[in-house]
């Protein structure tokens, strides 16, 4: 059994004491499915050190390391949601969190993401790379929280839940956004040009993430608009995270991508 | 005036303009940039193509529908952030300068873009060991040496160009090592590491010890009398098999090509080698927006920490 094996079927189990705990067991927060998530984060990160170990280099260099890693950044980041926010609303937030998690370790049995341990071509090896790749996936992973948040302010009615849900999702982009922005795009800008001598060539991948960057700039600025707070906000928030999906999966089925190896 | 300028610093106008040029960008995103027009005429509707073509949505990021609007931004950004911080700095309340460093990191990046745009050179070229290639008139690079190193299941590990730089025949740069990911930087220029290929090549050495490395269509003069290099044929079984066929051309007009071998003689030069050389493509740029590029991006991380340590140290988040 692989590391990403056992941290898949952890995450399994996590999820379905999250599942007792929500439908059987109404009203009684659930005590230890974090920690669970907590397991497989640190099993998923073991996977990555192992890796980088046998290949000499930080191991975020394809689609299936970088899928491992991010789950396991999404893993911590809900386990530590759950340690400093411990209300039981957000029980659903981790759920989906948790879910996500399940859904990404699964895609890295697929043709998608095949897990051969391959050795980093030139353009590859580079410091740059490295922070371009796991600030953006950090920052993103706050993007999963935030995404969550929204779907249930969207779906509850009570108005003091949401303010604390709106809390929540304001919350998880203003931790996010400015990862995000360091390594999607100026991490990323700095990498293109020690590379290529270009820091930005309007590669359908650079620009689906500057989309996603200005969908969040969006969310941040209808702060400062009253009457476009909640409701749309969430939207915003939802339509954020789905180009976020979009420009790590989707992108390669557009024409005239570089990124063709993530 | 105070209407106009109202209008120009108002965050809905921001949301509106970061809008249209995120819904135009996807857009963008999903035909294919920079083709032929006869692409689109063959692969889209008629209507479909004579729009896309007509208004420059097939160079979508050099036409006027991302162009106008981005000046509009850059209007909208310049306004909003100069009566941000005169509000910060006129005001009472506790100030907050994250976003203000953050607006105007943005502004100088769409500055620094605007100079790349407009004063941006660069060239690509590909040469083998030993040649030299001059360009911007004052500048020889020469190519020492063209590694490639493979790992064991022979994909790419790294290539590495050894090369000296001249500058009006002064050495500047004495057999530096370019590689992916780490260019050279000399008198304002940067060389970069970003090709490769392979080519069929004459080598030829004069009396002066001078060498020469020719491909086909190349030409060369000894003694006053011009030659070209007409074919290269090169036996991988058996390097003895190797020929180069070469015309003399007399009043402009070419003769009939001569096969030659290793160790003969042409005209002045001996033949010393024919063979499939490597080349290294190297690119060449000089980009005087690129230091106010990564200025511009400096601000804007610092702005983005200290927004973010400002908005975390609030109480009412």
């Amino acid at each position: 059994m692989t590391i990403a094996t056992a941290a898949f079927i952890t995450l399994l189990a996590a999820c379905i004491v999250q599942i007792v705990y929500l439908l059987i067991k109404r009203g009684k927060p659930d005590p230890f499915s974090h920690f669970i998530v907590l397991a497989s984060s640190l099993l998923l990160i073991t996977d990555i050190i192992m890796r980088s170990v046998q290949i000499n280099f930080v191991a975020v260099t394809n689609t299936y390391e970088s899928l491992v890693f991010f789950t396991g950044v999404i893993c911590l980041v809900l386990f530590l949601y759950r340690v400093i926010w411990a209300e039981k609303t957000f029980q659903l937030i981790i759920f989906g969190g948790t879910i996500l998690s399940v859904i990404f370790l699964a895609l890295t049995s697929t043709p998608i993401a095949p897990n051969a341990i391959v050795l980093p071509i030139p353009a590859l090896q580079s410091a740059w790379l490295v922070l371009h790749v796991t600030f953006a996936f950090i920052g993103e992973a706050f993007f999963v929280v935030g995404f969550f948040a929204a779907i249930l302010y969207l779906v509850i009615n009570d108005e003091e839940k949401k303010k604390i849900i709106d809390r929540v999702m304001y919350l998880s982009v203003i931790i996010g956004y400015p990862l995000y922005t360091a390594g999607a795009l100026v991490f990323g800008a700095i990498w293109a040009q020690s590379a290529w001598g270009i820091f930005w060539s309007w590669d359908p991948k650079e620009t689906w993430a500057l989309v996603t960057w200005l969908t969040y700039t969006v969310f941040l600025h209808f702060r400062i608009i009253k009457k476009w707070r909640g409701k749309v906000s969430a939207i915003v928030c939802i339509a954020g995270f789905l180009f976020t999906l979009f420009t790590y999966f989707g992108v390669n089925l557009l024409p005239d991508s570089l990124h063709s190896y993530g | 005036m105070k209407a106009l300028l109202d209008f120009l610093k108002s965050v809905k106008l921001a949301v509106v303009l970061i809008g249209y040029i995120t819904i135009t960008s996807i857009m963008a995103t999903l035909v294919p940039q920079g083709r032929e027009v006869e692409y689109y005429l063959h692969n889209y509707p008629d209507l479909l193509s004579w729009l896309i073509v007509n208004t420059g949505f097939h160079q979508f990021f050099r036409s006027l529908l991302f162009l106008i609007p981005a000046v509009f931004f850059f209007v909208n950004l310049s306004v909003c952030t100069i009566d941000r911080f005169v509000r910060e700095i006129r005001g009472k309340k506790k100030k907050r300068f994250g976003p203000d460093i953050l607006h105007a990191g943005l502004l100088l990046l769409v500055i620094a873009s605007l100079i790349t745009a407009l004063t941006r050179q660069e060239s690509q070229i590909f040469m083998a060991e030993r040649e030299q290639y001059r360009i911007q008139d004052k500048y020889v690079i020469g190519l020492n040496s063209f590694e490639t190193q493979l790992y064991a299941d022979g994909r790419p590990k790294d290539w590495i160009s050894r090369i000296d730089v001249f500058k009006d025949d002064d050495l500047l740069v004495h057999d530096f090592p370019i590689e992916v990911n780490s260019p050279l930087s000399v008198d304002g220029m940067m060389i970069y590491q970003v090709d490769f290929s392979e080519q069929d090549r004459v080598l030829l050495g004069g009396e002066n010890k001078d060498v020469h490395s020719l491909a086909v269509r190349d030409f060369f003069k000894s003694n006053g009398e011009v030659f070209s290099i007409d074919s290269i044929s090169v036996n991988s079984a058996n390097a003895a098999l190797n020929t180069a066929g070469i015309r003399k051309w007399t009043d402009q007009s070419p003769g009939r090509p001569v096969i030659y071998k290793v160790s003969d003689k042409v005209g002045a030069y001996e033949i010393l080698k024919i063979s499939r050389e490597d080349l290294t493509g190297l690119q060449i740029i000089k980009d005087p927006g690129a230091v106010p590029v990564v200025i511009a991006l400096l601000i804007i991380t610092l702005g983005l920490c200290v927004t973010f340590l400002q908005k975390i140290g609030e109480k009412n988040l």
